[in-house]
């Protein structure tokens, strides 16, 4: 899921609104708040951390599982 | 009282009322609220529009966030430092937000001529990541990322609820998906 979360990140950063896509798979995943609330700030996240030196598959690794190790 | 600290002193008691009356406050309204003549006022600006100029860029500027931040004691939980830290920043924007709504409400078009110079929003963005970074230096060695990448990505998911509107998680809910990620382990 990290991969294509990671792609979607990039498409956002490009412009795309993806909430519904990034809803769709969170929800193929058991997650701890609703799908719909997670995509919003996933992508509202993605659009404000576009800095070169957080790379999508860093953020969707961060969003999925958390900065602690 | 230098002219500067005059300036600031205006300033300050005339935030609150630009924040409620926007550019419609009156010079005599600012000259009762800091307990002086309204001539005073016209000795430390120019004019009216001079006075306004410099109230929005003291609401926009980022010094007292950062301030906050840099102050919040690194002996409790990551999780409490980071919501002090949002707390902090969203007062920042309630502040900033209040001003410069006024401003347009009132019908003053161009709030940000008031606005600091190109170049001052990356630095302010990076006086509050460095600011953030610190609040994880304490627990690098927990973390995935460097402190300043999980500042940044923080700071990402702060501004990202800032700008949701109404069924936004909780600033408690997004400390815990920063921190420990929103699928279920």
């Amino acid at each position: 899921m990290r991969e294509e979360l990671a792609q979607e990140a990039a498409a956002i950063r490009d412009g795309a609104e993806r909430d519904r896509e990034v809803a769709i798979l969170l929800a193929a995943a058991t997650t701890n708040f609703p799908p719909d609330q997670l995509a919003a700030l996933f992508s509202a996240a993605a659009r404000r951390t576009t800095d070169p030196m957080i790379p999508g598959c860093a953020l969707a690794e961060t969003f999925l599982h958390g900065a602690m190790a | 009282m230098s002219p500067e600290q005059r300036r600031e002193m205006i300033v300050q008691a005339a935030i609150p009322l630009v924040s409620e009356f926007g550019a419609a406050v009156t010079t005599a309204q600012v000259a009762k609220a800091a307990g002086i003549g309204e001539a005073t006022i016209f000795r430390a600006f120019a004019d009216k529009e001079e006075l306004l100029r410099a109230c929005v860029a003291q609401a926009v500027r980022i010094d007292r966030a950062v301030d906050e931040i840099a102050a919040i004691p690194l002996d409790q939980p990551l999780a409490d430092r980071l919501v002090e830290a949002a707390d902090a920043l969203q007062a920042h924007l309630e502040r900033m937000g209040r001003v410069v709504g006024a401003m347009l409400a009132s019908g003053h078009g161009e709030p940000s001529r008031g606005r600091p110079e190109p170049g001052a929003r990356e630095r302010s963005m990076d006086a509050i990541r460095e600011a953030m970074a610190g609040l994880f230096e304490p627990d690098a060695a927990s973390l995935r990322l460097p402190p300043d990448q999980a500042a940044a990505i923080f700071m990402g998911f702060l501004f990202a609820r800032a700008r949701q509107d109404g069924d936004e998680l909780a600033k408690e809910s997004i400390v815990d998906v920063f921190l420990h990620g929103a699928v279920k382990q």
